[in-house]
């Protein structure tokens, strides 16, 4: 994994080829019936944007490519997503690479699964995570302020770069730093 | 948990029982790590038993009272009862050291079940 922690790199290149997402979009199903909320009780508050920034690994503009396919992981539903990347706060990932996106919640079974005050990605749109890369190379989703949808299918677009500017103007990515213990 | 289990039977109105033969399982508990989320703690209803499951690459770094905290909060959860920001009630969100409810705690209790 590479820690360069450059501020945002806007690679011209990578962005004039930016590429523009299908136009089907797959929601939730938030109009069934088969809802379940997920309560979670988390290590800081997804509110608090310099907590998120330490413990993540990577912000990086990314734009959702398909549905995603949901699965248990320690008996929790996540969905992983393929993504494509514009750019990065941390250089982990290749600009135009395609990456998985794993965020908590999906749908089993007919059944959709949300975590408490959080929406499943939707596939054609462009969003600034923050997360941390686990294992299998996968960047988990930090929720709240660590999931930003732009409201555009467009990775370069100046709302992206901007995003992405903001997180930079806070700091780099701290790499599973906490800020302070626990509950901060 | 039998901590977090006293402190929600001690209200009298709701009997937290062990699983026996002739009883039909309502909640389990489990655990798991991962390092990869802020997630420290999880209710879930499900068809049949409810979870609550906690991640231990969390708890591994919290003390006795904050483990407490959470055990008592999560069962909260299963009684139903939501993330609140009200001084001293369990039902906040985060790592906190707390070993008893807080008065909007059991004033909820008292609502929803007695």
């Amino acid at each position: 994994m590479k820690t360069r922690t450059n501020t945002s790199k806007l690679l011209a290149a990578a962005l004039s080829a930016t590429l523009i997402l299908g136009a089907c979009g797959s929601e939730a199903d938030t109009a069934s019936p088969n809802i379940t909320t997920i309560e979670v009780d988390y290590a800081f508050s997804p509110d608090n944007a310099e907590a998120t920034l330490a413990f993540a690994d990577e912000i990086a503009v990314v734009g959702i490519v398909n549905a995603g396919i949901s699965s248990e992981q320690d008996r929790l539903p996540v969905t992983d997503y393929e993504a494509v990347v514009g750019s990065t706060l941390s250089d982990n990932f290749d600009p135009g690479a395609t990456i998985m996106i794993r965020q908590e919640g999906g749908i089993i079974d007919g059944e959709t699964f949300l975590i408490e005050g959080q929406q499943l990605l939707q596939q054609g749109q462009v969003y600034v995570l923050a997360g941390r890369i686990a294992d299998d190379g996968a960047l988990y989703t930090l929720p709240g302020v660590g999931i930003d949808n732009l409201g555009t299918n467009d990775l370069a677009s100046p709302a992206a770069l901007a995003a992405l500017a903001d997180w930079a103007i806070l700091g780099t990515p701290g790499n599973g730093t906490l800020l302070d213990r626990p509950g901060s | 948990m039998n901590h977090a289990i006293s402190v929600w039977d001690a209200q009298g109105c709701v009997n937290i029982a062990h699983d026996a033969w002739n009883t039909v399982t309502d909640l389990e508990f489990d655990d798991y790590t991962n390092s990869s989320t802020s997630t420290h703690a999880y209710w879930s209803a499900r068809t049949g038993a409810d979870l609550i499951n906690f991640n231990n690459h969390w708890f591994n770094q919290m003390s006795a009272d904050e483990r407490k905290k959470t055990a008592i909060h999560e069962l909260g959860h299963a009684l139903r009862f939501g993330h609140t920001t009200i001084a001293n009630s369990v039902m906040r969100q985060g790592i906190i050291a707390q070993t008893s409810l807080g008065a909007h705690d059991i004033s909820d209790y008292d609502s929803q079940w007695c």
